[in-house]
């Protein structure tokens, strides 16, 4: 794994100051709108594994969603999305589908709500390539189980006449996967993707998204709640709360040493057999902050070990701490 | 309570088929009063189905099932529902186990209602607000409906519902599985202060070891059907003797390897 200064490439995807708002179908966007997403800023580079990582609620999928134009009708988006530098916001449905499910493509938490229920997995697959590529269904079906075995399902045949519900959530995923590779993507967005399945089979997904990193060197830019389902894959990682980045770095740096008292706080509640059993499980005390309230100070505040006044009524900006990361706090951890 | 009648439920023998394919093979375990049982295993392994059987949710295809003795396989009736208000469960999903058209309060009520139908309005919401703080809400709370509420909020009410009616077992399947990692373990640290204040038996339902471990006394590990490995839990986790026991305590992710 190569870190040699990414910042001479040209990253992937370049999403600058996004900001993602729900009005109200009467008053528009106001003050008592919604936001989901309050300005946040982020750089995939080729082949690098991102995570983004947050609570439910923090944004982290809406960031996205908002980039591959798969947001509700009353959301309303500022900032710019990038991808190989061609802008995305504000593109055409035409154009924007040249470009989704193929060079972007991206895997969703549950897979069974993702495939279409009464269409054989090979077919699904195939068409991926008839759509784009421009394949013939005869070519796309050979990629398609080519993809199968690529991704270790195992009888490969058989599973390509099956439907859906007769795989496991496991395979399921693993179709899911191989569905999202069909076109040699240049990023693929994976939306919590073992969230929904147990941990021994959520083992082997993260393991295969490592393999399909080595295999065909795209980037992953990987979702979830859990540092611990992240720690493994990812190079660097961008952590989120209430719709703005509090932390960034790389993997080892924000693990060994968070700065953010937020990313201190999650790095002890992956729940991990090493660390001694205590009488109570570490967690967050708490509630995130409702994406309607206005935003005074710090969103992190009310929940901080280590918020003053000052927390209370200036927000920290993001500040970049080092060489690799980023915090946005005005207490920061010693490193 | 009686110290004599030893377990509060006894399972022997238990097995549950599904058009003739079994789904649950021939279980047999005991829950002591006041006991946290953990049950771990994957999807499809049995688990949920062997909770469901206990509470008499699915017909039972063998086997005999006793609460303090007296069998429950042949209770029907009032009998029945006798048994049902000691034994209570939580859910998964903890949205979808509450009915949106309620308010807070009177799901919580509702219990009440039918089990002590003699307690004047005032009693139950006097009960539903005391309920209401013990899980870490505000009384003011009861007047809302579950969509206004998180989903840790929503678990909480899901186990204020369940404790109404005060049962000596509760039982919880996967309870924290669809909840963020950073608040996992304020419903497993609430479970465990229910837990202390009022006695309550748990069977304890997790795919993952890592989570069962903070709450349970002994740890059953299933797979495929059967009980393959059950062991006080720090013997489990010291010296897991089966080799599936194994693979689920590697599977947990360790944040710390990654750091080499």
């Amino acid at each position: 794994m190569s870190t040699a200064a990414p910042e001479l490439e040209q990253p992937t995807l370049r999403i600058d100051g996004l900001k993602v708002r729900y009005g109200n179908s009467r008053r528009g966007i106001d003050a008592a709108s919604l936001a989901a997403v309050r300005d946040v800023s982020l750089q995939i580079f080729p082949g690098e594994c991102l995570a983004i990582v947050g609570e439910s609620g923090s944004g982290k999928s809406q960031l996205f969603l908002a980039a591959m134009g798969l947001l509700a009708g009353n959301a309303r988006i500022e900032g710019s999305v990038r991808f190989d530098g061609e802008e995305l916001l504000g593109l055409p449905a035409a154009a924007l589908n040249k470009i989704r499910g193929s060079k972007l493509s991206m895997v969703f938490q549950d897979p069974m709500t993702a495939l279409t229920p009464h269409v054989r997995v090979g077919v699904q697959l195939a068409e991926v390539r008839v759509h784009h590529a421009a394949a013939t269904w005869r070519a796309a079906e050979r990629s398609a189980l080519d993809m199968l075995e690529r991704v270790r399902v195992p009888d490969a045949p058989r599973r390509m006449r099956e439907y859906p519900h007769e795989l496991s959530g496991g395979m399921r995923q693993r179709v899911m996967i191989a569905m999202s590779l069909m076109c040699d993507p240049r990023l693929v967005i994976a939306d919590e993707p073992t969230s929904a399945l147990d941990v021994t089979v959520q083992a082997q997904i993260l393991g295969l998204l490592r393999d399909v990193r080595a295999q065909f060197g795209t980037s992953i830019a990987l979702i979830s709640h859990d540092l611990g389902v992240v720690a493994g894959i990812a190079e660097r990682i961008v952590v989120m709360y209430a719709g703005r980045v509090v932390e960034t770095g790389t993997t080892r740096q924000l693990l060994r040493a968070p700065r953010h008292p937020y990313t201190g706080l999650l790095t002890r509640c992956a729940p991990n057999l090493h660390a001694a059993r205590l009488d109570r499980m570490p967690c967050l005390e708490g509630q995130p902050p409702s994406p309607t309230e206005p935003e005074i100070g710090c969103a992190f505040a009310p929940r901080c070990p280590r918020a003053s006044g000052l927390c209370r009524e200036q927000r920290p900006p993001l500040r970049r701490i080092d060489e690799h990361s980023e915090a946005a706090c005005h207490h920061p951890l010693a490193p | 309570m009686t110290a004599s009648c030893g377990s509060l439920l006894e399972v022997r023998g238990l097995s549950v088929e599904f058009a003739g394919r079994g789904a649950v093979h021939d279980v047999s375990f005991e829950i002591a009063p006041g006991e946290v049982l953990g049950l771990v295993g994957e999807s499809g392994s049995g688990k949920s189905t062997l909770a469901r059987a206990l509470l008499r949710l699915v017909p039972v295809a063998r086997g005999t099932l006793r609460w303090r003795g007296e069998d429950l396989l042949n209770c029907e009736g009032a009998a029945l529902r006798r048994r049902r208000r000691d034994m209570q469960m939580i859910f998964q999903d903890p949205l979808a186990s509450l009915d949106p058209r309620m308010t807070v309060g009177e799901t919580l009520a509702e219990p009440l209602e039918i089990f002590e139908p003699k307690l004047e309005a005032r009693a139950r919401q006097t009960r539903v607000a005391e309920m209401l703080e013990r899980v870490g809400l505000t009384p003011a709370m009861a007047a809302r409906y579950p969509h206004e509420f998180s989903g840790g909020q929503c678990q909480r009410i899901g186990i204020a519902r369940a404790m109404m009616p005060r049962p000596q077992l509760l039982v919880c399947d996967e309870p924290v599985s669809s909840l963020d990692v950073s608040i996992q373990g304020q419903i497993v640290n609430l479970l465990s202060d229910l837990r202390r204040h009022s006695n309550t038996a748990m069977l304890f339902i997790s795919h993952n070891l890592a989570v069962v471990r903070h709450l349970s006394d002994r740890v059953m590990v299933m797979y495929d059907g059967r009980i393959v490995e059950t062991a006080a839990r720090e013997a489990l986790f010291a010296t897991p003797m089966h080799p599936y026991t194994r693979a689920l305590l590697a599977a947990v992710p360790d944040p710390a390897a990654a750091l080499h």
